[in-house]
């Protein structure tokens, strides 16, 4: 296994694999983080932090419906693993809690 | 869609599991981008897409294979090629030891090409060392150059260009050498030589100073050999020594120098100081006394060309008004010290240089010899890889990738090559003695030797690749189904590869054929042709140290004649070959009509001795006391010089230096030097007393008469040593760079030509094999041996025919070339190319029946049946 560390846009592109449910392929990430950060993302990025999370164990893929717009290429489909989700929430958890810890003056 | 290549690109390198989704996401993103911005702007877009994919996350991985163990691969390789040798024993046999045979030649070329431009270039300042010499232009005559100068130009020069750092003047010097311990010999090999010698040029000392080693008068340096002759392993310096040249010369070792490198454009055994000659004949000091070689060095930042235009007007400058008179202007020229050798062909070298132009016939060769071995090797491997083919295809059943094939056709050639290569560089240090001596040099493979070597290797191995791809490639094109069988696909089809090599081959054989009958046709007309004198049966006796024998010559000549074995003896200040004395001579009392004439002194039976023709007047006569005075005789080249006929030439006064007389006859032309020069004017009269050399005519044993002569000699002068030659070795040593030539391109082209033929002779056997059904079945049907013999035999002579539509011209225009340089030349008619066609196609023929009647006379029921 790899490092368990998960960098800012791969945090984002796994939580986008898990808005986006049973449609999470390459371009409808990128679609979807684009209208969430207002970001320009290229594809190939996306497809980078796809195959390095899903060597991480963070994601699991299997193929999908082939459309016609698609040339009839079939989706790769990506889902959430177990420790793909112990793994957001753990960073969420971390966030919370350093949140927590900020002392209420300085957000005044 | 976007473009098929974008695709099949990306498809190229992507890997396999992402192909598919990624090229769908980018497939989808270039449809939304065509419908908005149309097709073009999306098609840029898609190729920036694909390209952002070339990055490590997407690249197809290294597909791992069951790693194999190199070493042992190369091993098994390697054990697989000598296996498959030792199959095809016949075929790689001729193939290793052509190739070797090609490589020994172009190893000892090599050598010899680089002995020649070795030449002086062991001396410190070479760079910036150059030659003095003498350019002699006057009117209606053709400029001449000499090598030497006036002993007075090197001062001169030295006092009046402060570009000279030091010369050193150097004159021939010979005689009979005795040592304080009474060792006697004759001795020819040494000058005087200036204050500044070891300055000038670089020779290592073993004793003594070199600074001072020639500063004063009666001086004399040794090489290490000389040293030894003459006093053994006694230390020589300080010992006497007495040299007798007409006048005696007693002198002191002063220093003992290594042995003159052999690639120095002179050598020597002994110098003695030039001040010893000052002192000895104060006298001669005239700008127009040639025989000194005058070298000087030229100071580091200084241009030769600005000052070879200064120092050309200094002889002139000075000497202006008397050179005037005798109707001359002379130039003071310059030669690089390191062109000397090969590029310098003047009159008066110490002595004859190579020349540049063997250089390029030796390259020429090397370089003729190294294609044909490599050619035949190439053609070879290929021809013998037929026979691998099955076993090709059982590995390619078996599994062997491409690259495995390659590198095992690969690593068969390498093993050839490497073999062939030791046993070529064995060869060559075998056969160099030899070969030394073929070209009377001292040649040695040595370290920039050993550079060229790893060159000429690493152009082997190129060769080797080479000659390994080709077969491979047609092996991995084979079906391994069709290889199994042993069928040959696409090689059934005539080879265009295989016919250009045959083609280039014999065309560069008959080539050098062709330079052999050329050079050995013109070497034969030289020695050959009549040179309008007698050169044979004659001996020579040299005079010239000899001062008892030089005032009276009718001794000696009286005594000789008593034999009955010598019918005629004459004494002449020169011989054919020889040098002859330049001086200018007019007639009618009309200066202004002065030629520089080479002036032969002779006594008067000496027209009679050579058998030269007198073509009108009449020879010196005995009983005329005029004629021992005031009698000349021209030959027909100085006639037309002057615009006579040969009859309006008698009777004339004329006047050569401060004599005056009349011309009294005409001899016919005769080649007084060798066929390549020109005849030279040339003015005979009677001798003086200045003799140098007594001829002799020979009627009976050369060697009982030599004996004799040897005998009367002993007798008479008794502290002389005696030097006698015969006047046509002497003259025909003349012809030795040629007859070198002739020697060493008849040796090379032996050797072409037998790699040539080894290559046919394989080939021939291929192919014969490779039909063997086809002629079985010609026989069955009817086939005669002779219809056999032609159906083969026509393959391989029409290429050979081919091959002379290239070589003919070639030679021709070379020959043409090589001819221009004589002055006296042979025909280069039809029959030397006729001559070497046939025998080129002789051979060939000879080397492929050979072949062709095996199959021809084997019986199509055993070659049938072969399957």
């Amino acid at each position: 296994m790899k490092g368990t560390s998960l960098g800012e846009f791969e945090e984002l592109v796994l939580l986008t694999v898990g808005i986006l449910y049973n449609d999470a392929y390459g371009l409808g990430i990128r679609d979807e983080l684009e209208k969430q950060t207002g970001r320009n993302v290229m594809i190939s990025s996306v497809h980078k932090a796809l195959v390095r999370l899903e060597d991480k164990g963070f994601l699991s893929s299997y193929m999908g419906g082939a459309t016609d717009e698609r040339g009839g290429r079939k989706k790769r489909l990506y889902e959430l693993t177990i420790s793909g989700k112990k793994v957001l929430n753990r960073s969420k958890e971390l966030r919370n809690s350093m949140w927590n810890s900020v002392p209420k003056v300085v957000w005044e | 869609m976007p473009p098929k290549w974008m695709m099949r690109f990306f498809r190229w390198f992507c890997r396999r599991d992402l192909v598919d989704a990624v090229e769908g996401d980018l497939l989808e993103l270039y449809e939304r981008r065509k419908s908005r911005s149309g097709k073009l702007i999306a098609n840029s877009y898609f190729l920036w897409y694909v390209l952002t994919f070339c990055r490590p996350f997407a690249l197809k991985k290294q597909t791992k294979r069951p790693s194999l163990n190199p070493l042992e691969m190369f091993k098994l390789q390697v054990k697989f090629a000598f296996r498959n040798m030792l199959r095809t024993r016949f075929y790689s046999f001729t193939n290793i030891f052509s190739l070797a045979t090609g490589i020994t030649a172009v190893i000892l070329l090599m050598a010899f090409i680089s002995k020649e431009l070795s030449y002086d270039k062991f001396h410190e300042f070479g760079d910036r060392t150059y030659r003095f010499g003498y350019q002699l232009e006057s009117e209606n005559q053709p400029t001449r150059q000499l090598a030497w100068v006036s002993a007075l130009a090197g001062p001169a020069a030295k006092e009046r260009f402060p570009e000279i750092e030091s010369f050193v003047r150097v004159r021939d010097c010979m005689g009979t050498m005795v040592s304080s311990q009474n060792e006697v010999y004759l001795e020819d090999k040494g000058f005087f030589a200036g204050d500044n010698f070891f300055d000038v040029f670089t020779f290592s000392m073993l004793g003594g100073d070199a600074a001072t080693a020639l500063d004063a008068p009666n001086k004399i340096v040794l090489t290490q050999s000389m040293a030894t002759r003459y006093f053994g392993t006694d230390n020589p310096i300080g010992q006497q020594m007495e040299l007798r040249m007409g006048d005696t010369l007693n002198l002191q070792v002063s220093a003992v120098m290594e042995d003159v490198p052999d690639n120095a454009h002179f050598s020597f055994d002994y110098l003695i100081s030039h001040r010893t000659r000052e002192a000895l004949y104060p006298h001669i000091q005239g700008w127009f006394a040639l025989g000194t070689h005058t070298y000087f060095r030229l100071a580091e930042n200084a241009s030769i060309e600005n000052f070879s235009d200064k120092a050309e007007g200094m002889v002139m400058d000075i000497y202006g008004e008397e050179a005037q008179q005798i109707g001359f202007t002379i130039k003071l020229f310059t030669q690089p010290l390191w062109d000397i050798h090969l590029k310098s062909k003047l009159g008066n070298e110490i002595r004859a240089n190579g020349d540049i132009q063997y250089v390029y016939i030796a390259a020429g060769i090397a370089l003729i010899i190294l294609l044909i071995a490599v050619f035949n090797f190439i053609n070879l491997s290929i021809a013998r890889s037929y026979h691998f083919m099955r076993q090709m295809g059982i590995r390619k059943v078996l599994g062997a990738r491409k690259k495995q094939i390659f590198s095992q056709f690969i690593t068969e050639s390498l093993v050839s090559v490497f073999l062939a290569y030791g046993l070529a560089v064995a060869l060559a240090v075998i056969l160099l003695p030899y070969f030394n001596e073929l070209v009377s040099r001292e040649l040695a493979i040595s370290w920039t030797g050993w550079m060229s070597l790893a060159t000429l290797g690493g152009l082997l191995i190129m060769a080797a690749v080479v000659a390994g791809i080709y077969p491979a490639l047609s092996v991995v094109t084979v079906h391994a189904a069709e290889a199994v069988k042993g069928k040959l696909g696409g090689r059934q089809k005539k080879s265009f590869t295989k016919e250009a090599l045959i083609v280039t081959q014999f065309g560069l054989a008959t080539l050098l054929v062709i330079a052999v009958l050329v050079i050995r046709g013109q070497l034969g007309y030289m020695m050959n042709s009549s040179l309008g004198f007698d050169k044979e049966q004659t001996a020579v006796i040299e005079l010239w140290n000899n001062r008892a024998a030089r005032s009276n010559t009718a001794v000696l000549k009286n005594a000789l004649l008593q034999s009955p074995d010598i019918s005629q003896v004459t004494a002449s200040n020169s011989i054919p070959g020889e040098l002859l004395l330049n001086r200018v001579g007019y007639p009618d009392g009309n200066e202004a009509l002065s030629k520089v004439m080479f002036s032969l002194m002779v006594q008067d039976d000496f027209l009679e001795l050579y058998g030269l023709e007198v073509v009108s007047g009449r020879g010196f006569s005995q009983e005329l006391v005029t004629d021992q005075t005031e009698a000349f005789i021209l030959n027909e080249s100085a006639v037309a010089e002057f615009g006579w006929s040969n009859q309006e030439a008698i009777g004339r006064d004329f006047q050569w230096g401060s004599r005056s007389g009349k011309v009294i006859g005409v001899v016919g032309d005769f080649h007084y030097y060798s066929l390549q020069e020109q005849i030279p004017p040339m003015i005979i009269l009677p001798t003086e007393g200045g003799v140098g050399f007594m001829s002799v005519k020979v009627t009976g044993q050369i060697r009982e008469t030599v004996a004799m002569i040897e005998d009367e000699w002993k007798t008479l002068y008794p502290d002389q040593v005696l030097n006698l030659f015969f006047l046509d070795d002497n003259f025909n040593e003349q012809y030795q760079l040629e007859s070198q030539l002739g020697r060493i391109i008849s040796l090379f082209t032996s050797v072409a030509i037998l790699i040539a033929c080894f290559g046919l002779f394989s080939l021939s056997a291929i192919h014969v094999e490779q039909r063997t059904k086809e002629i079985g079945i010609r026989k069955v049907l009817g086939a005669s041996v002779v219809g056999v013999l032609f159906l083969i035999g026509k393959f391989f002579l029409r290429l050979v025919l081919i091959s002379f539509v290239f070589a003919i011209p070639t030679a021709w225009f070379l020959g043409d070339w090589w001819l221009s340089d004589f002055a006296f030349r042979m025909d280069l008619g039809p029959l030397v190319f006729i001559i070497a066609a046939m025998a080129s196609l002789l051979v060939a023929g000879l080397t492929v029946i050979t072949q062709a009647l095996r199959a021809a006379v084997s019986n199509p029921v055993k070659t049938l049946r072969y399957e």
